[in-house]
C-alpha cells in the first residue's frame, strides 16, 4: 500500500508503478480528488477508484462518476472494506 | 414608468416589474465566456466512456450495437450515486414534529448526444425530437410504478444553472410525494376550474396570444410567451395549443414541432444573451392514475407546459425571505427582443 499526500503525488507515483485500486479524498491541497480522477482516466481507465470523502454533496458532480465507489467518512470503515473487496474480485 | 406588482396567477406567486431600471440583453453579456470543462479530457457522457457509466435502462443505437457500447444518439443511464433509491412506498415516520420517510425515487441522466460540445440548438431537429421522445418513454416505465407519484424532467445548462458536465444532459427524478410547487398549480387550476370550468392555462394562452405584446413565437402546436409575471429576466414557457395535462401524451408531430420552437428560441438566447446558463424545467400532471383519484377533473383543469429560465441574475435575501422576485426586464420588453 503507498500512501501520497496530494494529487501531484499521486499522479508521479501511478506514472512510475502499477496499482490494483486507488483511494482518493476529494478536499486536498492542490488540485482536488475530482482533478485528480480526471488525470488518471488520461493515463489508465482500468483502475478501479473509491472516492472516500466526510462530503456528500459531490455525488452531485457527473465528473465524480469516472469513480467506481463513492464512500462517505464515517468511524467505522466497513463500508469502505466491503467496497475494496467487492473491486478488488472484479 | 414605476415599478409594478403583478400576479402570477397559476403559482400564486408575486413578482416586482422594476420597469424603471430596466436592461437590455448587452446588459447581461457575461464579460468573459462560460469556461468549459475540456472536450480533449475525460468525461464520463462522451462515447467510448460506456463502462463508467451504470449500465444503460434505455437508448437509441445504431442497428447491431448491444447496450452499454458505442453506437448510440441519446443514452439514459441511472445516476450512478444517487440522492434517491429505487423502491416500495415509504412509509412515514413522525416523531412529534418531525416526521419523514425512506429516500425511495428514481434518479436518471438522460445522456442527449454522444458529442460533448453538441447543444439542443445545434443538434438536427429530428434528433431533439429523439430526446423528447425519450423523455416520454422514461416517463411511461417509471409510471409503471405508482408509488412514484411525480415525475420530474429538467434540464440544467452551464455551471451557474447547475450542470456539473458541459456534455448535454438531461436529468429526470421521480419523487413519492408531490412536490408542493406543483400541487400549488394545480390548487390554482382546480379553484380557476370550479369557478369558469376553463382550463386555466388555456384562458391565459388564449389571452396572450389576443395580447399579442408578450406572445415570442406561435406555430401549428405550440405558443412560446415570456410570462405576465415573469420572476427571472427573459424568462418563458412554451405551451402546447393542445389541452392535455402529460406531456407523455404528445404525439411525434407535437414533439417535432416542439423541437422546432425549442431550438429557434434557444439560438435567440444564444445570439442576443450570448450563450447564457438556462434551466429547462417540464410541469406536467402527476402520476395519472394517482391524479384522477386525487383531482378528479385533473384532464380538464391541468395542462404541461415548460419553463425555460436563462440564468442571468442573483436570487438574494428579499426573494428568499418574502418569495416575491424583482424582474429588471419587463416580459414585454423580453418578448419584444426574443421576436425580432
Amino acid at each position: 500500500m503507498t500512501t501520497v499526500y496530494d494529487a501531484e503525488q499521486a499522479l508521479a507515483k501511478l506514472s512510475q508503478e502499477h496499482f490494483d485500486l486507488i483511494i482518493t479524498d476529494i478536499r486536498m491541497p492542490g488540485r482536488d480528488g475530482v482533478e485528480l480522477i480526471t488525470e488518471i482516466m488520461g493515463l489508465r481507465k482500468d483502475v478501479p477508484i473509491i472516492i472516500n470523502t466526510a462530503y456528500q454533496s459531490y455525488r452531485e458532480d457527473f465528473m465524480t462518476w469516472a469513480a467506481d465507489a463513492y464512500v462517505v467518512k464515517s468511524s467505522s470503515l466497513d463500508e469502505l472494506k466491503a467496497k475494496i473487496k467487492e473491486l478488488m474480485s472484479r | 414608468m414605476i415599478s409594478q406588482l403583478r400576479k402570477d396567477q397559476i403559482s400564486g406567486r408575486w413578482v416586482i416589474i422594476a420597469s424603471e431600471r430596466s436592461k437590455r440583453p448587452d446588459d447581461f453579456r457575461p464579460a468573459q465566456p462560460e469556461k468549459k470543462d475540456n472536450p480533449a479530457g475525460f468525461c464520463p457522457f462522451c462515447q467510448g466512456n460506456e463502462t463508467k457509466t451504470p449500465p444503460e435502462v434505455f437508448s437509441l443505437r445504431k442497428k447491431g450495437s448491444g447496450p452499454d457500447e458505442p453506437g448510440w444518439w441519446v443514452r439514459v443511464v441511472p445516476n450512478k450515486f444517487p440522492a434517491l433509491t429505487r423502491g416500495q412506498l415509504p412509509q412515514r415516520t413522525s416523531q412529534g414534529l418531525f416526521e419523514s420517510m425512506e429516500g425511495v425515487g428514481v434518479h436518471e441522466v438522460i445522456i442527449e448526444t454522444p458529442e460533448h460540445d453538441q447543444e439542443w440548438s445545434d443538434l438536427p431537429q429530428a434528433r431533439l425530437r429523439d430526446v423528447l421522445w425519450t423523455y416520454q418513454q422514461r416517463i411511461r416505465s417509471i409510471e409503471t410504478e405508482s408509488q412514484y407519484q411525480y415525475i420530474q424532467v429538467f434540464k440544467n445548462k452551464g455551471t451557474e444553472a447547475g450542470a456539473s458536465l458541459s456534455h448535454p444532459h438531461s436529468q429526470i427524478v421521480a419523487t413519492p410525494i408531490i412536490p408542493k410547487r406543483v400541487k400549488e398549480e394545480i390548487w390554482s387550476s382546480d379553484r380557476f376550474f370550479r369557478k369558469s370550468k376553463e382550463c386555466l392555462f388555456c384562458q391565459t394562452l388564449k389571452e396572450e396570444i389576443e395580447a399579442k405584446e408578450r406572445l415570442i413565437r406561435v406555430n401549428s402546436h405550440f405558443a412560446v410567451t415570456a410570462p405576465f409575471a415573469s420572476r427571472f429576466p427573459f424568462e418563458m414557457r412554451v405551451h402546447p395549443l393542445r389541452h392535455s395535462p402529460f406531456f407523455s401524451k404528445a404525439s411525434d408531430a407535437e414533439l417535432l414541432s416542439l423541437a422546432e420552437n425549442l431550438q429557434a428560441v434557444l439560438t435567440k438566447f444564444k445570439n442576443i444573451l450570448s450563450d447564457p446558463p438556462f434551466n429547462v424545467i417540464l410541469h406536467q400532471g402527476p402520476h395519472p392514475g394517482l391524479a384522477r383519484k386525487t383531482w378528479p377533473n385533473v384532464e380538464s383543469l391541468f395542462h404541461w407546459h415548460l419553463e425555460i429560465i436563462p440564468v442571468l441574475t442573483r436570487l438574494a435575501g428579499f426573494e428568499w425571505g418574502t418569495g416575491f422576485y424583482i424582474n429588471p426586464v419587463p416580459p414585454e420588453l423580453a418578448a419584444s427582443y426574443l421576436r425580432e
